[in-house]
């Protein structure tokens, strides 16, 4: 990526967009970019980490694996979005898994380079504080699903998300892959799926769900 | 009360508040901006939906937070004890209480109005070091909350949380805290409990529950 294309993504971001021009100069040169395939995973859960991300363009998910190869999708987050910042503030390894959902371009900056600039700029420091409260508020949110939702809302809930973040009322993925984001079984997930046709708010097909109703989508989520 | 008196207050949780990381002049606007308030056991510092303007500082007692659904369902997000922080939200957002923070015994708390507490943090990077780690670790448990929810069964959800709080200090929580803590029904709570108790991992007492044999109850923990 060139210097104005990085530019660019930074003043789409609130903490970036806070500092004055010559603060984002110098946060700019600094930053690396990295691209992923889709599927491709950007940091494991307990890797070391050290690193700020900013999506350029594509969406990634963020997802607590167990050890048995299952997870929970905490989040997905698409361009303009932050992610990895919790490795700011202390040592401690990746709390989560990130993998790209699509093709994804990102770029990246050290902690130190980061704080660095960020210290000096009050403003700046206000929107990670907002960044940091938005996130403690998706936690809780997503407790909140878990427990108040049953399946069929979940699921509900997991395909208009997949599909803002993608901007196409069309999701790839399989009912496996389903099952692990909304913490479900496989049967379970099935059944809501089947429902979901039923009520023609979805079609189903070899990987991939395409959404065809996204009101009926949004009753199913009741808390 | 004057800030002096609040200050001297405040300067006793000097153990679990990193006060003395400010100066005198910021630990004196922040006595300006703060009072003590005393509750009740089962009173409700703010609800749910409430304009938020404060956060809080437990200088003695117990406080939960919930979150509750349309159907008046509880979900108990966190506890909070001497020294920590609840309704911190408030400093960094605008918008309403996202939970409700009630009084689980007689508690009194320091109330820190967001304009002083702004200054403060705008001021002192000691200060916004301490905010930024304390909002991580916040961020770190609930993701871990959410792993729980979603690959744990009831009973190992009830052992870790048991475990969990009881090192914490004291429990006096009652079976239906219990139950909105880990997502289940007090029903089944009431069933787990009494099978811990009889196998000697437990006491149970009124609005108290010890934990008599920590490695058994950390056994009982199965993804």
């Amino acid at each position: 990526m060139d210097a104005d294309a990085v530019a660019r993504v930074l003043l789409g971001v609130p903490i970036f967009g806070a500092l004055t021009e010559a603060e984002r100069k110098e946060v700019a040169a600094h930053i690396r970019s990295r691209r992923f395939a889709r599927d491709e995973v950007v940091f494991h859960r307990d890797d070391p980490a050290g690193h700020l991300y900013v999506i350029a363009s594509g969406s990634v998910k963020v997802a607590i694996p167990d050890e048995q190869g299952h997870e929970i999708v905490v989040a997905i987050e698409r361009d303009g979005a932050v992610f990895g910042e919790l490795a700011l503030f202390d040592d401690a390894p990746r709390s989560a898994t990130v993998t790209a959902l699509s093709e994804t371009q990102v770029v990246t900056i050290a902690r130190d380079d980061f704080l660095r600039v960020i210290e000096r700029s009050p403003r700046a420091i206000r929107e990670i504080l907002r960044l940091l409260a938005r996130t403690v508020r998706r936690a809780s949110g997503r407790i909140e699903d878990l427990v108040f939702l049953d399946v069929p809302g979940r699921v509900a809930k997991c395909l208009l998300d997949l599909a803002a973040a993608n901007e196409r009322n069309e999701v790839e993925l399989t009912q496996d892959d389903l099952a692990a984001f909304v913490g479900a079984t496989r049967v379970s997930v099935n059944r809501a799926l089947a429902d979901l046709e039923g009520l023609g708010a979805v079609a189903v097909g070899r990987r991939r769900i395409e959404i065809r109703d996204q009101e009926t989508l949004r009753r199913q989520v009741r808390y | 009360m004057r800030p002096e008196e609040i200050l001297a207050i405040a300067g006793t949780l000097g153990d679990v508040l990193p006060l003395e990381v400010l100066p005198d002049a910021d630990r004196l606007d922040l006595g300006n901006s703060m009072a003590l308030r005393k509750f009740k056991a089962d009173e409700v510092v703010y609800h749910q939906g409430d304009p938020a303007a404060h956060a809080y500082v437990v200088v003695d007692g117990l406080v939960k937070v919930l979150l509750l659904d349309e159907n008046g369902r509880e979900l108990l997000v966190s506890l909070h004890r001497r020294g920590e922080f609840f309704g911190e939200l408030a400093l960094f957002e605008q918008g309403p209480r996202d939970g409700t923070a009630v009084c689980v015994v007689a508690t009194t708390a320091l109330q820190i109005a967001r304009d002083g507490a702004l200054r403060v943090l705008g001021r002192n990077e000691g200060a916004r070091r301490y905010m930024f780690e304390r909002l991580t670790r916040t961020i770190r448990k609930l993701e871990s909350q959410v792993g729980d929810l979603a690959f744990l069964d009831v009973a190992s959800r009830l052992a870790k949380y048991l475990v969990e709080v009881g090192r914490a200090g004291k429990m006096p929580l009652t079976q239906d805290d219990l139950a909105a803590a880990i997502g289940s029904t007090r029903m089944t709570v009431n069933k787990l409990l009494a099978d811990f108790e009889r196998r000697g991992l437990i006491e149970v007492g009124r609005r108290n529950i010890r934990v008599l044999d920590e490695s058994s109850l950390l056994r009982e923990i199965r993804a």
